[in-house]
């Protein structure tokens, strides 16, 4: 009988990722579901399995109603914006001399670089009822806006999140149009294809797998938004801004429901994974379409 | 062979290794129950030497609010008290005093330490509302029956005020400071509209208001460009702030009804209306927004604001000096007739004993002698007056007005003085579970469309109809609290 040898080698290099996975995925997630379905605030030794309840309660909250809805309308003008910038900084600095390349695309990085506490701080004092921008506007042009507790705060929340993150996602374009190769662009251009229609034709195919992994990361960041209307809205005016990191952490650390705020990161991670996954099969099903 | 099993053996110990190295941060950072244990925080090591059960020294965790002047001044204390040599069943007591965390909150941190069992003995900087949470979580204990607290609420005269703070016929907290919620007065902006006192009542009140009304461009040529200034009166968010722009006029104008007795949404909706309409009066004078360290500024812009206590330290810092004739002063909040109480808002906190396994009893009662030592025996006669010193917030005692040791500090700090007065008068936060979300509610549905919709629209005195709104306060607070 021969005894099949076990190769033991895959498993130690994987060691590593496996413990991780183990101890910072499965193990939180694990805890998560548990909590989810107790009543528990983490302090006290009593608690209650509630079964469902926190889940169906999900259903009846307005708060747990916005942030699903708000993710969504943070979702469309993040990806497109995200898209649209990153593409355009990336064109305009794979044109720029060789020795000024590297220069610009820090320049365009620095903001992701830049703390969304801080960014935050800066645009409370900007936008503020009484700051010096809107005391200018109120007394000189008549104008009385009250920038963060009106229908203006969205879109000043999705301003700073698109100057944080263009920049960022430009690099991954930029680094797909440097590894498209010159030749497949000469042999372009000996077929007459130049200017808008090599972009259409030829860098924008090519590069198609990077816009994907751009639209996907762009999609995700849209749920994770927690700084910006932490610090500048609170979620307000009447829930508009809010999102589901900070109802998460409103439901825990400030009312201390903590089996529920469990139950809303579940429901969360299942948007996210729905989201991404419809997103991805479009974006593959526009590769094998559009793309070399 | 040889080699192959060296690369293996290698491998192994790297792969092992990288393991080790990433758990390593799972480890517990937390209080360590093992002898000889070393620990460094803000900046000072202590060593703890076998902590129970060894019979040689009993460690005892205080953790203090999160402020360089609490940690100064209870480090200060602890180590009087740890000088003192006092013995516990042959061991030693000794308290050892940290930082409570405050990331993303002090009351997160106290969260998770209960949690995660790195909960102290003791602590301080817990107000009603969290202390009612604990107290139903089982997570502190009821100090009603001690003798001890007896002991320390007669000392310190204190028999009305834990009336206050009682939670279902219990007591779970030692007040410890109060910061009454009132209003404070650009001095200078005063006398410009003719005013040699404070207001007291609402005719006072409508009086000043007509008086801005009337002067109003002149004083914005003076840098006086709104009568009424309130920082957060737009942020939902930070719930705790209805506590003082919304709490401490409706504790004026109920006469001390509170909004939430228990399960019952008690509120007077009367007093509500009054106080939609004080800021309903203001309509576009009152500026919301965010203006930093306002009495401090070389000219004021406003005529007045909310007197927080806290403020008087910075301010006497950057030279402003305090009354009528200087550059601001506080009021008591505004009532309808002369003979009314002043009721207010108690920011008020204090200090509880934590019950959990994680808590040997002898530590449980280590804790226990030092807040005898502190507030009944060798530290009693110094304690008020160097609180005081330290961080320019008033101790609770029932005798704050009459007590001879602070005579003269008060005399020193005539700020103070007047807030004391205020203190007789102020009601400590309601004692619900859901006190986040009623606040929240009440910002959310009520305050700030008022503020967004009338009073911004609204000049002064234009009387609007706030009806719409204080149905709209009664209706979110019970249903965010799920009240009676």
């Amino acid at each position: 009988m021969n005894k099949k040898k076990i190769n033991l080698m895959p498993w130690i290099f994987n060691s590593p990722y496996i413990i991780y996975s183990l101890v910072f995925l499965f193990l939180p997630l694990g805890w998560a579901l548990w909590l989810s379905v107790t009543d528990w605030n983490l302090m006290s030794p009593k608690y209650n399995v509630v079964k469902l309840g926190n889940f169906i309660k999900l259903f009846t909250d307005e708060k747990v109603h916005a942030a699903f809805w708000n993710s969504l309308r943070y979702l469309v003008p993040i990806v497109i914006l995200c898209f649209v910038l990153g593409v355009g900084i990336a064109l305009l600095v794979s044109r720029l001399p060789e020795k000024l390349k590297g220069f610009a695309a820090v320049v365009f990085f620095i903001p992701y670089l830049t703390s969304g506490v801080s960014t935050s701080v800066m645009v409370k004092y900007l936008f503020s009822y009484n700051s010096a921008f809107s005391t200018f506007l109120r007394e000189r042009l008549n104008l009385n806006i009250n920038w963060l507790q009106s229908d203006m705060a969205f879109g000043i929340i999705i301003f700073m999140i698109i100057w944080k993150m263009a920049g960022y996602y430009a690099l991954f374009v930029l680094s797909g149009i440097e590894s498209v190769s010159e030749d497949v662009y000469e042999a372009a251009m000996l077929d007459g294809c130049t200017g808008i229609k090599k972009l259409i034709h030829i860098t924008m195919p090519m590069i198609l797998p990077t816009l994907t992994s751009v639209v996907v990361l762009a999609a995700g960041l849209s749920f994770q938004i927690f700084s910006e209307p932490f610090l500048l809205t609170g979620g307000g005016p009447s829930l508009s801004t809010t999102t589901w990191q900070l109802e998460i952490y409103n439901a825990s650390f400030v009312r201390f429901q903590s089996g529920y705020g469990a139950a809303m990161a579940i429901a969360n991670a299942v948007q996210i994974f729905v989201v991404i996954q419809g997103i991805t099969w479009v974006m593959n099903k526009l590769s094998r379409k559009f793309g070399w | 062979m040889k080699k192959e099993l060296n690369k293996r053996a290698l491998t192994s110990l790297l792969a092992v290794t990288m393991g080790i190295t990433m758990l390593a941060g799972c480890g517990n950072t937390g209080k360590s129950d093992s002898a000889e244990s070393k620990s460094a925080q803000n900046g000072q090591e202590t060593v703890k030497v076998e902590k129970t059960s060894s019979g040689k020294t009993i460690t005892v965790d205080f953790w203090t609010a999160p402020e360089q002047y609490n940690l100064d001044f209870w480090t200060k204390y602890a180590d009087k008290f740890n000088e003192s040599n006092i013995e516990l069943n042959g061991s030693k007591v000794e308290v050892k005093v940290q930082m409570m965390p405050a990331q993303p909150s002090s009351e997160a941190g106290i969260q998770n330490a209960i949690a995660t069992g790195t909960i102290p003995a003791i602590s301080e900087n817990i107000n009603r509302g969290f202390a009612n949470t604990l107290a139903n979580s089982d997570a502190v204990y009821d100090l009603s029956g001690e003798d001890w607290f007896k002991e320390t609420v007669a000392e310190r005269k204190l028999e009305n005020v834990t009336k206050g703070w009682a939670i279902d016929n219990a007591q779970y907290v030692i007040p410890l400071y109060v910061n009454p919620i009132t209003y404070c007065y650009n001095s200078k902006a005063l006398k410009e509209l003719g005013f040699s006192e404070v207001p007291k009542t609402m005719a006072d009140f409508n009086k000043l208001l007509a008086a801005y009304s009337e002067k109003k461009g002149e004083l914005a040529s003076n840098g006086i460009s709104h009568f009424m200034y309130r920082s957060e009166l737009l942020n939902s968010a930070n719930y705790w702030e209805r506590w003082f722009d919304i709490e401490s006029p409706y504790d004026a104008f109920s006469k001390g009804v509170p909004l939430v007795e228990g399960n019952k949404l008690t509120a007077d909706k009367a007093a509500l209306t009054k106080v939609f309409e004080f800021y309903g009066a203001m309509g576009d004078s009152l500026l919301t927004g965010t203006i930093d360290g306002l009495w401090k500024q070389e000219t004021v812009p406003v005529v007045m604001g909310q007197g927080l206590p806290w403020e008087i330290s910075s301010n006497k810092a950057a030279g402003k000096i305090y009354g009528l004739d200087g550059d601001y002063v506080f009021g008591p909040t505004l009532v309808e007739n002369e003979s009314d109480k002043h009721y207010n808002y108690a920011d008020s906190k204090g200090i509880v004993l934590y019950k959990n396994d994680k808590i040997s009893d002898e530590e449980h009662k280590g804790a226990i002698e030092f807040l005898k030592y502190v507030f009944t025996g060798e530290g009693k006669e110094t304690f008020d007056l160097d609180w005081l010193q330290a961080t320019s917030m008033l101790p609770v005692r029932g005798d704050l007005d009459t007590n001879e040791s602070l005579s003269s500090y008060f005399k020193e700090n005539p700020a103070m003085k007047d807030i004391s007065t205020y203190v007789a008068d102020g009601i400590p936060g309601m004692a619900n579970e859901k006190v986040a979300e009623i606040m929240t509610a009440l910002g959310e549905k009520a305050v700030i469309p008022f503020v967004n919709e009338v009073t911004m629209k609204n000049g002064i005195n234009q009387k609007p109809d706030v009806s719409k709104y204080v149905e709209a306060a009664m209706e979110a607070m019970k249903t965010a609290g799920e009240l009676e």
